[in-house]
């Protein structure tokens, strides 16, 4: 069915098999293609799904309405107690009124003004600390050493000493993303560094470019995508601290605050699903954010299919 | 305008790049350098451009001892791909350099798209570097060095990277700019721009051009004088004028009695050890 669209030279040189079974040639003829080492070939039809972005789109909104019918089922089925699984609807519909809830929307901007600040703060040292250790030769080994000495420390441990030393809660949760934030940025910056090339540095020198000038106009552009990436893992890890504090360290508002309170009197499943739902579109919404920032200021990236 | 006296260097792991490099050019002079693969030839050009401390010899360009990277100097790499910046334009990846020149953004962008128009590629100023052809990219960076007008260009194998038709077209392209770029893309038609170009070097005819190839027929079919390095190290094997009529053409000049005797005595000396 498939199979005359690419049936180029690959048969003739296909095992017995393919021959002697010609129903089953195009599979065959598929699965030899990748065990020469080529690229992996899905069926033509998949391919014809993949290839267009709509395509792309129908595929992932089949997968997350499936999920959900899934979900709905089994609450619904009584297989599970109704507390433990609130049903998929039930969940989107207070997720759909927490939208217009004053008091919840304080609590989700607390925590996003504190997840963008401490992000906001970590790309501010972190890049410019890349840059420094990046530039200087020899100490960006040895401070990539640091970097990956220090990195593995997960940030959620430092919460105590963080509520010791910041006292109050807002300080406590921003100065936590930032630690955490800090890591990737840096990390991936100083990466970004050692992959810009030797040849493009020595162009702008020999245009009689400084050390700033070939700083700022060749390894910052160069390292920007790797930047990006970081900048992207930060936010991801810095949404889970922020929240993570929240649950902590307390405080007048926020996600994490607002969580909490769902578990008083018997507690409300429904509301904590919704809430940590908002919470997972947070993440969502940086992704795509940097994703399209990425694309627009890297457009070659994009072009390449490696988005940064 | 450029001075080589007992130009030495040994790399760190060893290895004698060159050794006692004599080599006078005058202004104005294009100066093509062959020799076999591994004699220095990139090495030599590093120096001139500052871009590499030589272990010993002196190199004074216009006068000036260069020490670090001379004013006044672009260097073309092979390497286009690397050597261009992807994140810019192709206009932009031109006009980058002119910041040095002290010019304001719309004149960089005048001079610019003039460059580009003297390679033939004022259509493409808008794309980026990796849109374009192998040879379209080596033209963008020759337009690069261009529209900066330096008083010294470095070639480091600039045509070694494309296919043969299209070394052709560029080889073509660098005696055309050197011949008629003082009145074409050269002084004057856009006005206003016309009294800051003192800023930099009035380019074409007056730029000295140094071109490593490792290409014999190319040696002689562009440049004014072809120097013969040795194997490693490098040194200055011969020095030999180019004394054919001034507009050439890749058919004819070729099939010159001159060009042939020229290019078999190139030929020679490269293979001689």
């Amino acid at each position: 069915m498939n199979q005359p669209a690419r049936s180029g030279p690959g048969p003739g040189r296909q095992g017995p098999g393919a021959r002697t079974r010609p129903a089953r040639a195009g599979r065959t003829a598929g699965r030899t293609g990748s065990l020469a080492g080529r690229a992996r070939r899905p069926t033509a039809r998949a391919r014809g799904l993949t290839r267009h972005a709509w395509g792309r789109s129908l595929l992932g909104a089949a997968g997350i309405a499936g999920t959900l019918l899934l979900v709905e089922l089994l609450a619904r089925g009584g297989l599970f107690d109704e507390q433990a699984l609130p049903p998929a609807t039930s969940v989107l519909a207070r997720a759909a009124e927490m939208a217009v809830d004053d008091g919840f929307l304080g609590d989700l901007w607390i925590t996003v003004s504190a997840w963008l600040g401490g992000l906001a703060l970590a790309v501010a040292l972190a890049v410019p600390a890349g840059l420094l250790l990046g530039s200087l030769p020899r100490l960006d080994t040895a401070s990539l050493a640091v970097v990956e000495l220090l990195r593995p420390v997960p940030s959620v441990a430092l919460i105590p000493l963080a509520i010791l030393v910041f006292v109050e809660p807002g300080r406590v949760e921003r100065s936590l993303v930032c630690y955490a934030a800090l890591w990737p940025v840096l990390l991936h910056t100083l990466y970004g560094l050692r992959d810009v090339d030797p040849v493009a540095k020595e162009t702008l020198r020999s245009f009689g470019f400084g050390p700033l000038g070939v700083v700022w106009r060749v390894s910052l552009p160069s390292a920007g995508p790797h930047v990006v990436t970081g900048v992207r893992i930060a936010a991801s890890v810095g949404l889970v601290v922020a929240v993570s504090a929240e649950l902590r360290a307390g405080g007048d508002g926020g996600l994490g605050v607002y969580l909490l309170a769902t578990q008083s009197g018997g507690g409300r499943p429904d509301l904590m699903v919704a809430g940590a739902c908002w919470a997972g579109a947070l993440g969502v919404a940086a992704n795509a954010v940097l994703v399209g920032a990425g694309r627009r200021l890297f457009p070659r990236r994009a072009a390449a299919g490696a988005g940064p | 305008m450029l001075d080589i006296t007992g130009l030495s260097h040994r790399y760190e792991d060893g290895h004698q790049a060159v050794e006692g490099v004599e080599l006078h050019v005058d202004r104005g002079e294009l100066v093509s350098i062959v020799g076999p693969s591994g004699c220095g030839k990139s090495t030599l050009l590093r120096c001139v451009a500052g871009l590499q401390r030589p272990s010993a010899g002196r190199i004074s360009v216009a006068g000036r001892a260069v020490d670090g990277v001379p004013d006044d100097l672009a260097v073309v790499f092979q390497d286009y791909t690397r050597s261009l910046f992807p994140w810019l334009t192709v206009r932009d990846n031109v006009a980058l350099p002119l910041r040095r020149r002290g010019l304001a953004r719309a004149e960089r962008r005048a001079r610019a798209l003039d460059a580009l128009a003297q390679v033939g590629l004022d259509a493409t100023a808008g794309k980026h570097p990796w849109q374009l052809s192998g040879g379209m990219q080596q033209r963008v960076a020759i337009a690069r060095a261009l529209a900066y007008r330096p008083a010294l260009l470095l070639m480091d194998e600039p045509f070694g990277s494309v296919d043969a038709q299209t070394r052709e077209d560029l080889e073509d392209l660098l005696l055309a700019v050197r011949g008629g770029a003082g009145h074409q893309g050269g002084a004057g038609h856009r006005g206003g721009a016309g009294h800051r170009r003192g800023a930099g070097h009035q380019g074409g005819a007056g730029t000295t051009i140094l071109l490593v190839t490792h290409d014999i027929d190319e040696s002689v079919y562009v440049a004014d004088r072809v120097v013969v390095l040795t194997g490693a190290p490098g040194r200055v094997h011969s020095d030999l004028p180019v004394d054919l009529p001034a507009p050439r053409d890749q058919i004819g000049t070729r099939a010159l009695p001159a060009f042939v005797r020229l290019r078999t005595e190139v030929g020679r000396a490269v293979r001689r050890p």
